[in-house]
């Protein structure tokens, strides 16, 4: 091996037999050779080319490197283009690193249908105790202050108070005979007051008893849009009698459900059934003259083919019943729409009493990142979801189906993005939102 | 002498004519051919003003490979017509200088296994005094912190993940000797174990945690040390990895030069050792093998940039924080084309890793296999230029190099490692020797393997060229003798002869072949040192099939007693 001493000396030998005659006699009384000069050594050297000559090859190959430009661009500038360069040394912003020792914490998400991304603080320096706010494009708005209590097992206890401004999410009206271009919106209120609880129980090793109870009192009432692209429901006189357009209606909720989870996972890949049925119960109070009940069932299911391939199903079913006086408000209307068993119609499309929604999805991995904290998987759907005043009114003929295609990131602390598009009959939609639809 | 066919062109001479294009254009009206310039040895250590610090954004970088860079290659007409360009930086006997990027080590023949367990490294850091913290890193996938020993020396230490002892710190250091007598620059890493109360925090040491560089506490030591287990008597061990000579300053890229260094002439995707470089990865399963795990350092004086490869805890068994397992190496962590398989075919795309089966000889040693190690298929976590425009020739280059690690070279590296018991030391050395054979067994595959070649005239009145060569094939006893035949073309524009003929090769040592020749001429005129008058193809045969690319020589009439001379090769 040459350590630096001998490339030394090898410089100097190279020199010697290279540098011009006047460039040596220029070095012999200045020392070791200065960058000046290896550069006119350097342009003296005889050696291959740094890089391949022009050929034929590239001749022909110029049209369709031409043609692929925009591809390569797109490649060579993707990380710029998603988002995904970071600056090296990133300065932190002192304001935020001060609000974060004190306990505040901030993030993105959604707070309601229609409601869009939303920006959320919250302060959790007192925990159990936590107050936070959040705030959407769409002028949705929701505050909570409470407390919070996390144990083992999965087992959990909230109280807290909530004021929930749903700021212009749409109403189609009722049934299943509804134009998708005659939608009104409307604002909706709402303060709460709750308990709620839930826990896990393992049955053996492979089953767990998942049960929660909520006991809320709430206060609702609608007023007058936010959207300016569409009427507000007080002008739609197909709407503007629906009960709970025009009353302050309050409620004494006591509920509850009982799950058996019987799902496990391998990797980053959900397995297994997991099985819910709920029941709630809404007591008006004060003027309000209204009582319902509302029953929900659950079937999830992730039938895997090998750890990179799935069949994954849902089935869904909401009822609700009228126990007295006015009965259900428009706004606790069963739905179907979007991630709730029509990915092809908006959010909320359908309303009636009683909903049922049948979804599938094959899924395949892309791609998984090196320490398989995260993964890409792409599915294709159907799903078929219809609504009818009673449960067994729901009939086949009448489904709305939905078909499509996407991909989803899931990261090791569960779904984190999910783009797909969906066609049915009126059109199609292209959807990005957090977390997978099941 | 085997069969000779005067006149008669091979079947495939339209394969010989690749390896015969780069020598020359083989003109038949030209009556001498010159031969390639050669590269010259540390021409890249002539002084030069100190290059720019090159800032690392890891994201966009891996993003331009992955997706960028796949799209270029994926989609090259070059690479379709099988024309892709050779290296550029070789000699006439298709070999590399010693530089800046690479020295001549192990396969100079004169490494003994003790030469290649002392590698790099000279005393190692001073554990018996006080070891002074001057920096940490809480982020990224190891974290370790900067240590300044007694005698003034700068090591960075970093640990094995918790639960995994001598995982990354063993594959690291065995690497490291590995790659060093391969010939790559490397850092002088060490395995230490110390005591943690020799530990004293310098005050001006800074850490950076989140992205945030605040001053380094106590508790920022605690907080590192707790993510890896403890020996007795509060000792720790470590992957010390001694800070390189001269002055830092950034990774170097696997292709294009850097700009501000007038002595990086040669574009690294170009660069042999480099495309080797492969090869080299491949056996030791060096997975990261990337931009970020090198580092050039401006050596002043005399002031030039020295090229090393740094971090090996990413090699053989170790992921540096878990185990490899079966996707390294076999398929990019981003890849283009499998993902695009995979999405046009529902997920029913699959590729041979997702069927084998994570297991590990030894917790220490993590996934490392040589059953199921493809040496022609293998690839990094990450694509670079230089690997994706690899030929034969580099590859069988880059095979020659691993060959000549000895079995007991191999165990004097792995030793190196501080594995703690004989068993896996002794599983990983069979294993390493398992890769080694597979990838001798591929690349001699790849290229008709002849080295070391003579020719000479013999006879006057019925006068035949004499060529006589080792093949690596049966050196290596890939294969016998009785499995092997070779053809051979000669081509000489200067005198008109134009023959090919094929033979058995022979038990011995040395190959040879001979090649009836008449009407030679004894004019020597317009003949220079810097031309050649024939070219000789052989190409191997092995049970009767063809099975890699013929090696071209370059022959010049010499005229005198051996006529001819070989005067370059090119596999």
């Amino acid at each position: 091996m040459i350590g630096t001493p001998g490339i030394w000396v090898a410089a100097i030998v190279l020199a010697s037999f290279l540098v011009p005659i006047s460039s040596a006699q220029a070095q012999q009384n200045d020392g070791p050779i200065k960058p000046a000069v290896a550069d006119s050594i350097r342009d003296t050297l005889q050696r291959p080319p740094a890089k391949p000559p022009f050929d034929a090859v590239d001749a022909v190959a110029l049209p369709f490197k031409i043609i692929i430009l925009p591809l390569r661009l797109l490649g060579l500038g993707f990380a710029e283009l998603a988002g995904f360069v970071v600056k090296p040394d990133p300065k932190p912003i002192p304001i935020v690193e001060t609000l974060k020792a004190a306990g505040v914490r901030g993030g993105f998400g959604t707070i309601g249908p229609r409601s869009g991304v939303s920006v959320r603080l919250g302060y959790e320096g007192l925990r159990p105790f936590f107050v936070e706010g959040a705030f959407s494009i769409r002028l949705s708005q929701r505050y909570r202050a409470g407390f919070l209590w996390q144990g083992s097992n999965g087992r959990t206890l909230e109280a807290a108070a909530t004021f929930w401004r749903n700021a212009q999410p749409y109403f189609y009206g009722i049934g299943l005979d509804t134009r998708e271009d005659e939608r009104v919106n409307f604002l909706w209120d709402q303060w709460t007051i709750s308990l709620t609880g839930s826990a896990r129980r393992p049955v053996d090793r492979a089953a767990t008893l998942v049960v929660s109870g909520k006991l809320a009192w709430e206060d609702n009432s609608i007023g007058r849009g936010k959207s300016k692209k569409v009427p507000t429901i007080q002008d739609d006189p197909r709407s503007s009698q629906l009960y709970g357009v025009n009353e302050r209606v309050k409620y004494v909720r006591v509920g509850g459900s009982v799950g058996l989870d019987l799902t496990y996972t391998r990797g980053l890949q959900p397995r297994g059934l997991y099985i819910e049925a709920g029941y709630e119960y809404f007591g008006g109070i004060d003027e309000t003259d209204s009582d319902f009940g509302r029953a929900s069932a659950n079937l999830f299911g992730y039938m895997p083919l090998n750890p990179r391939q799935q069949l994954a199903f849902r089935l869904t079913m909401e009822s609700n019943t009228s126990l007295g006086g006015e009965g259900v408000p428009f706004y606790y209307l069963a739905t179907v729409g979007s991630e709730q068993g029509g990915r092809a119609y908006h959010q909320l499309r359908f309303r009636d009493q009683a909903m049922a929604a049948f979804m599938l999805e094959w899924r395949w991995e892309i791609w998984r990142e090196l320490h398989e904290r995260s993964r890409v998987e792409a599915f294709v759907f159907y799903d078929s979801g219809s609504i009818a005043p009673r449960v067994f009114e729901i009939q086949l003929k009448g489904m709305r189906r939905s078909i499509g295609f996407g991909w989803s990131l899931s990261t090791l602390q569960g779904g984190a993005l999910v783009n797909y598009i969906a066609f049915g009959n009126e059109g199609f939609r292209l959807r990005v939102s957090f977390g997978t639809a099941f | 002498m085997g069969n000779v066919r005067r006149g008669h062109r091979h079947p495939g001479r339209l394969v010989l004519a690749v390896g015969a294009v780069i020598l020359t254009a083989c003109g038949s009206t030209k009556t001498t051919s010159p031969l390639p310039l050669e590269p010259i040895a540390y021409a890249d250590t002539l002084p030069s003003a100190r290059p720019g610090n090159r800032e690392i954004n890891e994201v966009k970088r891996l993003l331009t490979v992955s997706v960028g860079g796949e799209l270029g290659y994926g989609l090259s007409l070059r690479r379709w017509v099988g024309k892709d360009h050779e290296a550029l930086n070789i000699t006439r006997f298709d070999d590399v200088l010693n530089s800046a990027w690479y020295e001549h080590r192990i396969d100079l023949g004169n490494m003994t296994p003790e030469d290649v367990a002392r590698g790099p490294t000279t005393v190692g850091p001073d554990t018996a005094r006080e070891l002074r913290v001057i920096g940490g890193k809480a982020a990224g996938i190891s974290p370790g912190f900067t240590i300044q020993d007694a005698r003034g020396d700068r090591y960075l230490f970093k640990f094995d993940p918790r639960g995994n002892q001598h995982l990354a710190s063993a594959a690291g250091v065995i690497a490291n000797r590995l790659f060093y007598a391969a010939g790559y620059h490397t850092p002088e890493d060490y395995i230490v174990v110390f005591d943690s109360a020799r530990l004293v925090l310098d005050p001006s040491a800074e850490i950076t945690v989140s992205g945030v560089e605040r001053t380094m506490t106590e508790e920022d030591i605690k907080d590192i040390l707790f993510l890896t287990d403890t020996l007795s008597g509060g000792r720790y061990l470590a992957l010390a990895s001694k800070f390189v000579p001269g002055e830092p300053i950034g990774p170097f890229y696997f292709s294009g030069v850097r700009g501000d260094d007038p002595n990086d002439y040669y574009h690294h995707e170009y660069r042999r050792e480099l495309r080797g470089l492969y090869v080299v990865s491949s056996w030791l399963n060096h997975v990261d093998m990337r931009y970020a795990n090198t580092l050039d350092a401006f050596i002043d004086p005399p002031g030039f940039v020295r090229h090393y490869l740094i971090d090996f805890a990413a090699s053989l068994g170790s992921g540096t924080i878990r185990s490899h397992n079966p996707r390294e190496g076999s398929e990019y962590n981003f890849a283009l084309w499998p993902s695009l398989g995979r999405i046009m075919t529902l997920g029913f795309y699959k590729r041979g890793w997702e069927d084998v089966e994570f297991s590990q000889y030894h917790s220490s040693i993590g996934w490392f296999q040589s059953e199921s190690f493809d040496p022609g298929t293998w690839n990094a976590n990450w694509p670079n230029k230089a690997f994706n425009l690899k030929t034969p020739a580099d590859g069988y280059w880059g095979a020659k190099i691993i060959a000549k690690f000895s079995d007991d070279h191999i165990r004097a590296a792995v030793r190196t490692g501080g594995l703690p018991s004989a068993e896996p030391e002794e599983i990983l050395t069979t294993l390493l020797i398992g890769r080694r054979d597979k990838i001798i067994a591929y690349w001699y595959g790849e290229v008709t393997p002849l080295e070391r070649p003579v020719v000479r005239v013999v006879g006057s009145d019925a006068p035949f060229l004499e060529l006589t060569f080792d093949d690596l094939g049966l050196d290596a006893g890939v294969w016998t003798p009785g499995q092997t035949r070779y053809s051979w073309e000669l081509q000489d524009t200067y005198q008109g002869i134009e023959l090919s003929g094929d033979s058995d090769a022979i038990n011995g040592a040395r190959q040879t072949l001979r090649v009836g020749l008449d009407g030679l001429r004894e004019d020597l005129a317009g003949v220079t040192y810097s031309e050649y008058t024939a070219t000789m193809t052989v190409e191997a045969w092995r049970n009767g099939e063809r099975v890699g690319r013929p090696a071209v020589l370059a022959l010049r009439w010499e005229g005198g007693a051996n006529g001819y001379s070989v005067v370059a090769l090119r596999h």
